[in-house]
């Protein structure tokens, strides 16, 4: 249980993580689970009536979903109430809440021993649509290819919301016993920020989250996992598009507990993760190849991701000149102004997470699943000794595996080993 | 500099016309990190012809606005985010119906922020190459929306309801219509818009206001602008007929997306808008809300998946709503939800529908105001349209079932219903490298 007592907000959040292996065979069951609880709990047997309850509590968000971090799967619960004291009438909203965020996981609606059959029939409908529909957003789609290309040996290509092929084999029982040991043993956290009082909050909170015999059973710390690369994978698809999706997929051998991360911040921010970086700069502002330009570093699988909406003709022509501005970072063309850009805007984007008690809690969820404490106030002292030689170490680790591209074009397949392939 | 404190809520708003006519508006958040600045224009896609004075009338091409809002970021020096970034400050601007906003947020430097904020907007610098440039990069832009579905459905639905209003241009325009921009236009609409008497900025964060103030002032002071002149925006009378029934295309999608959409049949003052929004609000989460039956009654025949998305917008010389889901069967969904309104439309909302929505709404308000953001852009939203932002609390408070019904009537007209739809065109995606479906990505 985590406790931020502030006056800053004029909301009370309330969050529940539980942390789960990302692994195929219970990917999709943790996937379908937040869905299926939240549809009806026992005192709220319908989406009516688990929403009624909310509007209820003026207007409160409870919502649920699933995400990974690295090669772990997290089932997120979320309420954000307002705080009644800026209410008419100053209604008392906290101990309400945490009755609801029990109703959303702790107390299901079962029947015949098992979860209601309706409820797992159409939310794993709902699942197979959701998995279908990622095709309609073709940035993220494209994206989810390319890291599919790239791990296909790896847990971490399992998409978060789940596996159509696994939806046959679950049943209203499969699901139960499976909600029985997550109930029983999955690592479960608890945060809270607001204007709250720390000790009546935390009793409240153990008084309602009652499981029967639970004993937290730590996940394996098993290492990250990660592959060989015999040269770069190239992957074309096609689809009736108006701009083709380039992803280009990168292995980072940093990642969060390193020393280097700050390093590889550093990197990912002068490379592509603002408007002054120069993906932007020079895809963007000089070349008018793109309008979305963009890098993405996970430092909890050690990935880097570059991305691009670019004219299906030009991909030749923008993979070339992204690769350019990995070889200037090698060959240490960073300016000190790029340098100086760079380290404001990242400790700009930190200290803004002060304000978003969601952001806060995922700051202190990934230092708690990455088993390595990070903070604002490190980051902050850590950023300003980069220089442009630690980021030239940086682009020499880094490995080009996967060039994917979606475009309107039929075209053959593009042989691997072409002029940037790169051995490890 | 007039100071408004607002007991309930416990917040004070600083606020003060300038002489050049610009509008300022302060609100310091205790406690935060990061101050959020938004300097607007009341100038949208919907402003496409206008006349100065007694000058010559301008009709000008679909996406100018959106255009201009791209090139102003640019200096004699470079582009602008690289003086934000040196200050670490988070820029960007956005261009809607009616406004082109401007922001940034930042934790350190908020003066000189501020200070570049003012001054970039207030100094373009367009040049014929810089502006080709731009063509490409805006293509690119529009491309993008192009290829996404709701998008698509969204504009092909403003495209039927409407028949004269603005409101049925793309913002962003044409690949076509931004290949006919040039710097003269530009800059005729820059004169025209952004003049200091049709701005306002808004800042929220932890500063001091009066040196925020005193900042703005002197920043202002040291600028010369010609006298604020009149500007005339013709709106065309916009019949109570719909342009189109429906329109139906083919995209790459997984499953059909439909939007439903109605248009208020009467042109409602400027001084109504606020209190017909926060009605529409209130009508729309009671009949297609997560909690109404029909919504419940979708979801259980496994039609929707989750509560459908509704919107109202109400701008000059327009306001319309939609309701809009993925649904494998759109025609179905289109006859429930006709058939619903048909049943509001004769019974009215429930009392006790009403009273909990309302409730809500209270309540939404109260979260919005964690957000700089979504305070400062509100205050200038609403007070272009001469209302107060932080009045809303006392508005729902006022607002009766009886007002809310009347929204409801004046609003949906069920033979003018538009329907937009998004097919799957078919051709499934073709993987060459794997045998999987496109599922697990």
């Amino acid at each position: 249980m985590h406790v931020l007592s502030t006056t800053k907000f004029k909301t009370n959040t309330l969050v529940l993580n539980i942390q789960r292996p990302l692994r195929v065979g219970e990917v999709t069951t943790s996937a379908l689970l937040p869905y299926v609880l939240t549809r009806g709990s026992r005192q709220y047997p319908s989406v009516q009536a688990m929403q009624r309850a909310l509007d209820d509590m003026y207007g409160s968000v409870g919502s649920s979903d699933t995400f990974k971090v690295g090669e772990r799967h997290v089932m997120q619960f979320r309420l954000t109430l307002p705080n009644g004291r800026y209410l008419p009438g100053r209604p008392e909203l906290l101990r309400e809440g945490i009755a609801y965020l029990y109703q959303m996981l702790g107390d299901p609606l079962m029947e015949n021993g098992a979860f209601r059959a309706s409820f797992v029939t159409l939310e794993k409908e709902a699942l197979r649509k959701r998995v279908e529909g990622i095709f309609n957003h073709k940035a993220q789609y494209a994206r989810l290819r390319c890291i599919d290309a790239m791990c296909p040996e790896e847990p971490y290509r399992l998409y978060s919301g789940g596996r159509i092929e696994d939806l046959a084999a679950i049943t209203p029982e499969t699901l139960r016993d499976a909600y029985a040991r997550i109930c029983a043993t999955a690592p479960m956290d608890l945060y809270v920020v607001g204007d709250v009082d720390p000790t009546a909050v935390a009793e409240e909170l153990e008084r309602v989250f009652v499981f029967e015999g639970r004993e937290s059973v730590p996940l394996d710390s098993a290492p990250i996992s990660g592959k060989v690369l015999t040269g770069v994978q190239e992957v074309r698809e096609t689809a009736a598009v108006n701009q083709g999706q380039l992803v280009m997929g990168y292995r980072v051998p940093v990642r969060y507990g390193d020393g280097a991360f700050y390093a590889m911040m550093m990197f990912n921010g002068v490379l592509g993760g603002f408007a002054h970086s120069k993906l932007f700069v020079n895809v963007r502002e000089k070349a008018s190849l793109a309008y979305s330009v963009r890098s993405h570093y996970d430092p909890h699988k050690g990935l880097l991701l570059v991305q691009a909406g670019i004219n299906v003709n030009e991909q030749a022509r923008a993979r070339a000149l992204i690769e350019a501005q990995f070889a200037a970072i090698a060959s240490g063309d960073v300016t000190d102004l790029e340098l100086e850009q760079t380290k404001a805007m990242l400790i700009n984007t930190y200290r803004e997470a002060y304000d978003s008690p969601g952001a806060l809690i995922n700051l202190a969820y990934e230092s708690c699943i990455a088993g390595h404490e990070r903070s604002i106030e490190e980051l902050t002292k850590a950023i300003p000794d980069i220089t442009r030689d630690d980021l030239r170490v940086m682009a020499e680790m880094l490995r080009l595996d996967t060039v994917y591209f979606l475009s309107d074009e039929p075209s053959s397949v593009v042989a691997s080993g072409s002029a940037s392939a790169v051995q490890d | 500099m007039q100071a408004t404190r607002y007991e309930l809520i416990g917040e004070q708003l600083y606020t003060e016309t300038l002489p050049n006519g610009l509008r300022v508006a302060l609100l310091p958040k205790a406690g935060y990190s990061k101050t959020y600045a938004v300097f607007t224009t009341r100038y949208g896609s919907v402003d496409n012809d206008f006349q100065v004075d007694s000058g010559t009338r301008h009709q000008v091409v679909d996406g100018i606005a959106h255009f201009l809002e791209h090139k102003l970021f640019e200096e004699e020096w470079g582009d602008v985010f690289h003086d934000f970034a040196t200050q670490g400050a988070s820029a960007n601007a956005f261009t809607s119906h009616d406004r082109t906003a401007y922001l940034f947020s930042a934790t350190s430097g908020i003066e000189k922020n501020l200070g570049t904020l003012l001054d970039f907007v207030q100094r373009p610098y367009l040049t014929p190459e810089s502006i080709e440039k731009e063509k490409g990069i805006i293509e690119q832009e529009i491309r993008m929306y192009d290829d996404m579905p709701f998008w698509r459905g969204y504009r092909h639905l403003l495209e039927c309801l409407f028949v004269a209003s603005p409101v049925r241009i793309d913002i962003a325009g044409t690949v076509e219509s931004i290949r006919r921009i040039d710097q003269a236009a530009l800059m005729e609409c820059y004169e025209t818009f952004y003049h200091p008497s049709n701005m306002m900025v808004a800042v929220v964060g932890d500063f001091e206001p009066e040196s925020i103030m005193a900042l703005i002032q002197r920043n202002q002071a040291a600028k010369t602008f010609a006298p604020p002149r009149s500007i005339q925006r013709f709106t065309p009378a916009e019949p109570g007929t719909i342009q189109q029934a429906r329109h139906e295309i083919q995209m790459a999608v997984s499953r059909p997306l439909v939007l439903l959409g109605w248009k208020d049949a009467a042109v409602l003052k400027e001084s109504d808008h606020l209190q017909r929004e926060l009605c529409m609000a209130i009508v729309q989460d009671v009949l297609f809300g997560a909690v109404s039956p029909l919504v419940q009654g979708l979801l259980d025949q496994g039609l929707i998946d989750d509560a459908p998305s509704c919107d109202y917008e109400i701008g000059s010389g327009y306001g319309f709503s939609y309701i809009g889901t993925e649904t494998d069967d759109p025609v179905a969904f289109e006859t429930a939800i006709r058939d619903g309104l048909a049943h509001a439309l004769t019974n009215g909302l429930d009392a006790d529908d009403f009273e909990r929505s309302r409730r809500k709404q209270l309540g939404e308000y109260v979260r919005g105001l964690n957000s700089p953001e979504a305070i400062a852009n509100q205050l200038t939203d609403i007070g272009f349209k001469g209302q107060d932002f932080f009045q809303i609390p006392d508005l729902i408070a006022t607002l009766t079932l009886s007002d809310a019904n009347s929204a409801l009537r004046a609003h949906y007209r069920l033979e003018q219903t538009a329907v937009s739809i998004v097919w799957p065109n078919g051709d499934a995606v073709d993987n060459e490298n794997e045998e999987e479906e496109p599922d697990a990505a």
